[in-house]
């Protein structure tokens, strides 16, 4: 091995940190090589001079006072309850969890007599009766798009009012219908311009009533 | 007498005032790491300080069980290097060897060893530190390593660079000397 090689490692070597194969070629290389063998020398002289002239340390200044003084009140709060650094995280979660086991919003959509624009009120009717609703159940099971569903929950007016008379509502007019479609279904109906925009409406296309336009109620139930 | 890592579940809990028992086991070794890294008594000082304080605000996130002087000796070191003055980078590549080993032999025979020390206060910082913990604290190079953040490969390196740039250091002051 060269000695160049070698010599990259002697200061590892006068250290005592070399090891396996590496030290085993270092001494075998340095018994035969003088030149490498005074370079060692010298290092393990230099190593001598460093650990025995290490200048004193003066003694060190009692700084527990002063230590103690500076930590912040915060900081030794923040030491002691660190585990309170995520208490913020269960009045969030509490609301989460309250909306999400709050029940889903539905809309009934009235048809009117008039070509008044699209009412959206929340209503009282309780979660029972509505869920109870043949319309309901009528708009989940059609495919897309949205308006779609309306129309056929719109043609089955009959059973709506039939079903809203059995709830004890008043009864509508009889150029009224009654539906009751999820609030995702409105959206979607709305997003396609078919309710926001009445005009032209395929629920006043399936009835054949040229006059009568949607109303529609938001509840809450 | 508790333990070190008993004393820290107990601050941890609340009873912060015995981290002062803490300072008071460690302050000697904390100040001695500053100062031979730093050179004024007072730049130790605060240096200690600042490192005590900081391991209170980590002390939850100490994990290394049993190893707390070791643990605290990191941040001190890491506090005096941030507190020297930035130095002008400097290359740290491999010197020739222009000091014959009979040369440095003869130069090291008549030089005092605070003379050597001396010299190290001249070198760049990289090399003054891998030679401080070395030989003052007498760490190992994998010691070294962790509280550098560096490989014991690196460190072997540094310090085979570090000795050879003293030697080069030591045999200017003697020519100038004569």
């Amino acid at each position: 091995m060269k000695c160049e090689e070698i010599r990259e490692n002697l200061s590892a070597y006068a250290d005592g940190e070399l090891h396996g194969e590496a030290r085993h070629k270092v001494e075998a290389h340095v018994r035969a090589c003088p030149a490498c063998s005074a370079r060692l020398n010298a290092l393990l002289m230099l190593q001598d001079k460093l650990r025995e002239g290490l200048p004193e340390v003066a003694q060190a200044p009692d700084i527990a006072d002063a230590v103690m003084a500076s930590l912040p009140v915060t900081e030794r709060r923040a030491a002691r309850r660190s585990y309170w650094r995520l208490a913020w995280v269960v009045p969030i979660a509490a609301v989460l969890i309250a909306l999400a086991l709050m029940p889903h919003p539905r809309v009934s959509i009235h048809q009117a007599t008039d070509r008044r624009a699209l009412v959206i009120r929340p209503t009282v009717r309780s979660t029972a009766k509505v869920s109870r609703q043949p319309s309901v159940r009528t708009v989940k099971r059609q495919s897309p798009p949205a308006h779609r569903r309306l129309v056929a929950a719109v043609v089955r007016r009959k059973a709506v009012r039939r079903h809203v008379a059995q709830l004890g509502e008043d009864k509508p007019a009889a150029d009224t219908v009654v539906v009751t479609i999820s609030a995702r279904a409105l959206l979607a109906a709305a997003m396609e311009h078919r309710v926001v925009n009445p005009p032209p409406d395929p629920i006043v296309q399936s009835a054949q009533r040229p006059e009568i336009m949607p109303v529609v109620r938001v509840e809450r139930m | 007498m508790l333990s070190d890592d008993r004393i820290i579940r107990h601050v941890l809990a609340g009873r912060t005032d015995e981290f002062r028992e803490l300072i008071v086991r460690h302050q000697a070794m904390v100040f001695r790491v500053c100062r031979r890294i730093l050179h004024r008594h007072e730049d130790a000082e605060d240096a200690a300080q600042e490192t005590f304080v900081k391991a209170f605000g980590s002390l939850s996130n100490y994990a290394e069980r049993g190893r707390f002087p070791q643990w605290l000796r990191t941040i001190a070191i890491n506090t005096s290097l941030k507190r020297l003055p930035r130095e002008l980078p400097t290359e740290l590549t491999d010197l020739a060897d222009t000091v014959t080993s009979s040369t440095e032999v003869e130069v090291l025979r008549r030089m005092d060893c605070q003379e050597v020390w001396r010299a190290i206060d001249d070198l760049p910082a990289t090399y003054r530190t891998a030679l401080v913990l070395r030989y003052g604290e007498e760490l190992s190079y994998k010691e070294i390593g962790e509280a550098l953040g560096e490989s014991v490969n690196v460190i072997q390196v540094r310090l085979h660079r570090a000795k050879k740039a003293l030697a080069n250091a030591l045999a200017g002051v003697m020519t100038s000397e004569v």
